[in-house]
């Protein structure tokens, strides 16, 4: 084997320890509100040249660049890559069942019940269990499935509000869910009623 | 208003380092950074110049808030009769790679923090001791430690002497 400076082989191996790419943008989407309010001196710094700065943005944000970057856009992006580092990081579970009843009567801290959603049918899963989670700062249920090729998949469920999810596509009313390719997975996300859903499965 | 993280990737991957340093384990580490990082975000403090250290050190306590919930307790050893100066004989130890990982599963998570200081970040004992607020001894201390754990690993012949 081949011997290196203690100091050398060290920080080979740390530098050999780095964020994966989702794991980055994972970071750097966290985001959260803040109440901070101006106060007396920050607002002596808003000068007419920011006011007319902004109008500018404002105009920016009507072409066709502020469409494929809305806000709204961005959320729902933060959200895939929330589930899809969780997919990949292969927590273990809370519950081990085959049973949605029991997964139902395990998950009593969610104001909903969660349920197999008509946009799971035809794809052939196997539940094997699941944990309590939180999607965008709020308690969801993550379960797992298995596919018939034996891959994972993950399945999201949470209490939609628009504050937390944005505008999400809602199959109750006849919308179709949306579908983001990330790094080889193919994300799905909708809501039914009140209830969000985001499936992250391996792109076939 | 919404806060959001303003930190390049190379600083982002040092603070993962760093917190793997603590954890031992990836995984955990990420947690830790994770939660560091909305911490960090969540507090109001304006103006912050080097949030680089300013997350480092929510993750330094957030780490050993934890152990202490753990009930993890660590003692340092410190012997008076030892003024070697560990920082130079580390320097010269030659070490494989099977071995290292072997040692680095051993060390406290203290041993780890001064180790990935000193050699992650190229710390002397001093910078060491002045950021982690510990005396310069301690350091030299936990540094000596790797360095008979080393030398306990190989057979004299293999260590050359050390």
């Amino acid at each position: 084997m081949v011997k290196k400076p203690l100091r050398s082989a060290l920080k080979e191996k740390f530098e050999n320890e780095c964020l994966s790419e989702i794991e980055i943008s994972s970071l750097e989407s966290i985001s959260v509100e803040s109440s901070e309010r101006l106060n007396h001196s920050n607002k002596k710094f808003i000068t007419w040249g920011a006011i007319a700065a902004s109008v500018l943005l404002a105009i920016a944000l009507t072409t066709q660049t502020y469409f494929f970057n809305s806000p709204n856009h961005a959320l729902q992006n933060r959200i895939v890559r929330e589930v899809l580092t969780n997919h990949l990081k292969i927590t273990s579970l809370d519950i081990e069942t085959s049973s949605i009843n029991e997964i139902r009567q395990y998950f009593d801290r969610l104001n909903f019940a969660p349920y197999l959603s008509s946009q799971l049918k035809g794809i052939g899963l196997k539940l094997v269990g699941g944990r309590y989670c939180t999607l965008q700062g709020v308690i969801a249920s993550h379960l797992r499935f298995l596919d018939h090729s034996g891959n994972i998949v993950t399945y999201y469920q949470a209490h939609y509000d628009q504050t937390h999810f944005g505008e999400i596509a809602n199959v109750s009313l006849g919308e179709k869910p949306k579908i983001v390719y990330d790094h080889g997975y193919a994300m799905t996300i909708w809501r039914e009623g009140n209830v969000v859903s985001v499936l992250a499965r391996a792109k076939s | 208003m919404t806060k959001v993280l303003s930190i390049d990737r190379e600083s982002l991957n040092k603070l993962f380092r760093y917190c793997f340093s603590l954890c031992k384990q990836r995984e955990d580490a990420y947690d830790l950074l994770h939660d560091s990082v909305e911490k960090y975000l969540q507090q109001s403090r304006p103006n912050v110049t080097n949030q680089f250290a300013f997350i480092k050190r929510i993750a330094r306590n957030r780490f050993y808030d934890q152990q202490r919930r753990k009930k993890v307790v660590q003692f340092d050893v410190f012997d008076e009769d030892e003024f070697v100066d560990s920082e130079s004989d580390l320097e010269k130890i030659m070490v494989d790679k099977l071995t290292l990982n072997r040692i680095w599963q051993l060390l406290s998570a203290s041993e780890r923090e001064v180790i990935y200081l000193w050699a992650g970040e190229g710390l002397s004992a001093s910078e060491i001791a002045s950021e982690l607020s510990i005396p310069r001894a301690t350091v030299l201390s936990r540094l000596r430690r790797l360095r008979l754990r080393i030398a306990r690993d190989y057979s004299s012949d293999q260590f050359g002497g050390i």
